[in-house]
This record gives C-alpha cells, structure tokens and sequence, in this order.
C-alpha cells in the first residue's frame, strides 16, 4: 500500500477545545452574535460552534464532558472534613458512627466504611489504644477551679521555686498486650502465675532539679482472710497503702533536703533555668492534688517546717 | 532503660528496687523541663475553660 492511501486510512485525530472556548462560544451566542460572527472571532468550524452551544443548553454548562483519566472524587470537601472534624472531636468513634453521622448531617449519600477508613488515613488518623479521662475532669466544676487556680498561681510558679510531689501506684507483674507474630501463629506472652504486689512510689519533683526525692513502698491487700481455716471469708482491713502517715514522713524527709535549706548550695539547675535566681527556702511553693492524704495536717507540718 | 523494669520480670526485692532505681536515674532535670514548659503551656486552656 503507498503512503499516500496510508495517510488517507489513517483515522484523523479528533481535535479537542479548552472550557474557556467553549464558554466563550457560549457568552457569545448569548449576546445575540450569529454563528457566522461566532465563527469568524473564534476560528472554529460552524459544526462544532453549532455543537458547542447546543450541548450548553442540553446540560446547563459549558464545562467538557469528563472523558477517561482518573476518577473525580465522589465524596466531595464538606464530607471529607466532617468525618476528620468528628473523629477529632470523639477519638472513640467507630467508622459506623461516622457513616451514620454523614448521614443525618449531610444531604448526601453516606460512603461505605471503608471510603471513610480511607479519608481519615490521608488526614493522618492512626487506631492507637485509648487512654481513660475521668468523666470529673472537664466537669464545668472542676473547670471553674482549675481556671481560678490557674489564675491565682500561675505567675508565681517558675521551673526553680515549683516542686511536684504526687504518688502512683505500680505492678511488676503486668505484661505487655501488643505483640507480633507471623500470620497464622498466635502471639503469646508468658505471664506470672501468681499476682505480685504493688509498689506505690512518691516522688519530688523540682523541674529545675530533676528527681529531688523519691521513695518506694509495698501496697499490701486491703483484705485478710477471718481465720486459717480453706474456704474462710475475707474481712476488710484498713488501708495498707500510701497512708497520711507515710506521705508525712515522707514530706518530712523531703523538707530536711539541703535544697529547702540553702539554696547556693544545692543541686546545679540544668541550662534551661540556670539564669532564674535561686530561690529561697520559703518561695518554694509544693504543688499537689487534692487525694486525702494531702489534706489535714499536712499542711501544718509544710509549714511549721 | 527507662522501662526495664516492665520488661523484664522480678524475683526478688532487691532486683525490684534495683530496677526502680534504674528507672529514677532515666529522669533528667532535662525531661522535668520539658513536661514543666507542656505543664505551662496548658494553663491557656485552663483560662480559657477547655477539656484537658
């Protein structure tokens, strides 16, 4: 075959305009101009103006029809951040409850659970395991008083007269609930047959000192057994923990420190506070909650010592 | 190793107060600033009435 009946064969490529032509073909027309006026400002075929504008009336735009390449997002902006602002706002909503919250709030078809899994790993949502926050803590309450004491304290506390005193309690026998295994072979952690005690531990904390003071002590159970006999009912017992009595010698301990003494020489304070002046034995201000072995006459001793 | 002591299991107390010992020297007048300045850096929300 010569090339000359090639060129004739070969299938002419389809000539493609921008949506700026079409809109101007379109404003155009609208302004009364005629086709043959049309086609003359716009350089384009009589056929394809005439196709240009009646495919505008047929679907009210003058945008091309979207043709292959990939797919426009069906789930549009406002479904996107609703879905990210309501997992913000609750860390421990399910994918179903923010199908379901799509649902009553938008005037669209909810996506599947898997869409919304999607949107909120390109937000950078990551599954972690939720840590509990006492329904108390952000009462209105308790708002109001940390607010007021906030207020009242906040321009006296500095990194070199602040000391952080609070106890927690710890178990050396927990063990670890996330592991890794290969697919198909269970992940076991070998545990302790028999429960450990606990052990509370104090601790004083200056932040320009680091841990000032600490000391350990073996919680024991809060029932025993009436009698030695197997099977024997257990009786309540006092509290075997940190008791007042413990916390005040601790913070007996803890005032005989040459810190609370004299200041020149106490521990060198890290660079981030060595330009504050040292403070006095009486700015030091000890900061505590409100457990009840804080309370009576603790507050005495503080400051009788 | 600041969580050695949750790593490892414990027979005795004494390998129970070495281990807390261990943890105790972890905690640096370093680290104490850092969680004093986030400490601070909650007293706006505080103010401003927000959950913690």
């Amino acid at each position: 075959m010569s090339e000359e009946k090639q060129a004739d064969t070969h299938k002419r490529k389809r000539e493609s305009h921008s949506d700026d032509t079409h809109l101007r073909v379109v404003l155009l027309h609208s302004e009364g101009y005629s086709y043959s006026e049309i086609v003359a400002a716009t350089h384009l075929p009589e056929g394809t103006v005439k196709t240009i504008i009646h495919r505008s009336q047929q679907r009210h735009s003058t945008h091309k029809k979207h043709k292959g390449g990939n797919h426009k997002a069906v789930w549009g902006d406002d479904v996107r951040k609703l879905v990210c602002d309501m997992q913000s706002a609750d860390p421990a909503a399910s994918l179903l409850d923010l199908q379901h919250a799509v649902d009553i709030c938008l005037p669209v078809t909810p996506s599947c659970v898997n869409t919304i899994w999607r949107m909120l790993q390109t937000a950078d949502f990551t599954t972690k395991k939720l840590y509990p926050i006492p329904e108390a803590r952000n009462s209105e309450r308790v708002k109001q008083e940390r607010k007021e004491w906030v207020e009242s304290v906040v321009d006296s506390l500095t990194a070199v007269n602040t000391v952080f005193i609070d106890e927690s309690p710890f178990s050396f026998t927990i063990t670890r609930t996330r592991g890794r295994s290969k697919k198909g072979v269970r992940a076991g952690a070998t545990v302790p047959a028999m429960r450990g005690k606990n052990h509370t531990l104090i601790a004083a904390l200056p932040p320009a000192h680091g841990l000032l003071h600490w000391s350990v002590h073996v919680t024991q159970p809060s029932e025993e057994f009436i009698s030695n006999r197997k099977g024997s009912k257990k009786k309540k017992t006092g509290p075997k923990g940190v008791t007042r009595d413990i916390f005040r010698s601790f913070i007996l301990t803890l005032l005989d420190l040459p810190l609370f003494h004299s200041p020149n020489d106490s521990i060198s304070a890290p660079a981030a506070a060595s330009s504050a002046t040292p403070a006095s034995a009486q700015q030091f201000k000890l900061v505590m909650d409100n457990a009840r072995i804080h309370k009576g006459d603790i507050t005495d001793i503080i400051f009788s010592t | 190793m600041k969580l050695a002591f949750r790593t490892f299991s414990h027979e005795t107390e004494e390998e129970v107060d070495a281990a807390i010992k261990q943890a105790a020297a972890t905690i640096t007048p370093t680290d104490s600033m850092h969680w004093f300045q986030h400490t601070q850096s909650l007293y706006r929300k505080c103010v401003d009435l927000e959950d913690l």
